[in-house]
């Protein structure tokens, strides 16, 4: 267990650093992050349960110019290291996944001022790389400066996820097993609140707000399908 | 004349633009980072050379993916600057004027349409498979990334400031509104699909009722609250708690 919540630890810095020092590729968005944490611990459709709502729920808060997001990543590969680890979650997909969002959710504001306090620090590796240029001699080693951000982002990072993981397994395990027989169902009804809210902040940060035509179609062809789905298959 | 490799050196370290990114000065450190090996191979001089570096210290952010094409463009100003045909300063104004109108165009194409656009394409696709909708994700979003990346570091260094014309031609504002009735249907489709299919997943039928309505009832105080600019944590946890109350108080 605790080699698994320290793989979950090392997973979440490569997927903090993918978020703004490292490449960008996106890997950190918790749809994909979530779905690949959860198969590489044996439950994808756990970790698509929880990165799906979580991947729309700050849809509204963009990474532009200097704004920080609330960190939905970090959360993510903590919800879903969690909800993978607890003995027999598998058993229980919704009530599971809904208590680890919601133990976890307030996670994502102390994330984000973790996140801005890495970018304050950085400011003194700026001013280093001032005192290197003004040598020729030093000049060179400048690069190397951006790449010790890359080392102390990570830094932070695991000062961050270490503990966290170990607390949200941990104790998300021995609450989620302490909890009466009759929660269960608040916790899976609590899932699908979770997956009304984010649906909701996805209709309130429309991209194209007079075209209700096309939403209303679309909806409905949607709706259609999973009808027949639900139905046939 | 810049080499192949010195090339694509500066391609992988222009996915390393906000390494070290900052309140004072941004991208400074990772915009200097990623030009380091052109102006190594530019400047023979290890004074002209600091100088070069010290120019590129200076403040810059724009959006990570279109830094790239400065990247290439400054470079291409300073082997210019070297042989005597530009000012050696050039770079710098040009980083100055496009830095934030090229921040707009890219948080307005990646972030705000191809990130949620390829979002929705994964969560159409995990009605196939979680992993399929995984991999959906990075392959249409990072083969357009890697391929703007290269090109605008590529062309940025071959044409210089010509280059801007081309990128201009690439019409990225026109491609970005066509995309958007694009993500209203796939959002829509999405929706109709989980709403109606999600609670469907439930053993019971009083489960399946109680979902449905509990989502349905999500969505619009979802909907609602947070067009009001309530934070989507407490919109969750009131809501909850909310639900909680009215089952236990029954």
């Amino acid at each position: 267990m605790l080699f698994k919540i320290l793989l979950v630890s090392m997973y979440g810095v490569v997927i903090g650093l993918d978020r703004t020092q490292l490449i960008q590729s996106l890997v950190s968005r918790p749809i994909v992050c979530g779905t690949i944490l959860g198969a590489l611990l044996g439950n994808p459709v756990m970790g698509a349960a929880i990165g799906a709502p979580l991947e729309f729920l700050w849809r509204s808060w963009l990474p532009v110019g200097g704004v920080v997001p609330p960190n939905d990543s970090l959360i993510t590969v903590l919800a879903v290291g969690g909800a993978c680890l607890v003995p027999g979650g598998a058993q229980h997909l919704f009530p599971v996944a809904g208590f680890f969002i919601l133990l976890t959710l307030p996670l994502a504001p102390v994330s984000r001022r973790m996140e801005i306090f890495i970018r304050r620090a950085n400011v003194w590796l700026s001013h280093r790389a001032d005192r290197q240029a003004a040598s020729p001699e030093t000049a060179g080693k400048v690069g190397k400066l951006n790449v010790a951000g890359i080392g102390f982002a990570a830094f932070v990072l695991i000062l961050f996820l270490v503990p966290a993981a170990l607390l949200v397994t941990y104790g998300g395990s021995w609450i989620y097993r302490s909890l009466p027989k009759e929660a269960e169902q608040t916790l899976m009804i609590s899932y699908f609140i979770i997956v009304g809210i984010t649906a909701g902040a996805l209709m309130s940060n429309r991209p194209v707000k007079k075209r209700n035509d096309l939403l209303a179609g679309a909806f409905i062809v949607g709706a259609v399908v999973a009808i027949v789905v639900t139905i046939f298959l | 004349m810049l080499n192949r490799t010195t090339l694509f050196k500066m391609f992988l370290r222009s996915f390393l633009i906000q390494a070290a990114w900052n309140y004072e000065r941004m991208q400074n450190l990772g915009f200097c980072f990623a030009i380091s090996p052109a102006l190594k191979q530019i400047y023979g001089d290890p004074q002209v050379r600091a100088a070069a570096i010290r120019r590129h210290l200076e403040f810059f952010n724009t959006h990570p993916f279109l830094a790239a094409v400065l990247v290439g463009i400054s470079a291409n100003l300073e082997e210019a600057a070297s042989r005597g045909e530009a000012n050696p300063l050039s770079a710098g104004s040009v980083k100055t004027r496009l830095m934030g109108t090229y921040g707009a165009i890219g948080d307005s194409f990646f972030w705000n349409t191809m990130q949620p656009l390829c979002s929705l394409f994964a969560l159409a696709a995990l009605a196939v498979d979680p992993l399929v909708a995984a991999v959906t994700f990075l392959l249409l979003f990072n083969v357009p990334h890697v391929l703007f990346v290269g090109w605008g570091l590529h062309g940025g260094y071959r044409h210089g400031t010509a280059f801007l014309e081309k990128l201009k031609n690439l019409n990225l504002i026109k491609i970005t509104e066509r995309l958007r009735p694009v993500q209203e249907i796939l959002l829509g489709l999405s929706l109709g699909f989980w709403l109606i299919a999600a609670p469907d997943l439930l053993n019971s039928d009083y489960e399946r009722y109680t979902a449905t309505v509990a989502t349905l009832v999500a969505c619009v105080i979802g909907t609602f609250a947070l067009k009001k600019g309530i934070a989507p944590l407490w919109c969750v946890y009131v809501t909850v708690a909310l639900y909680g109350i009215i089952r236990f108080s029954i």
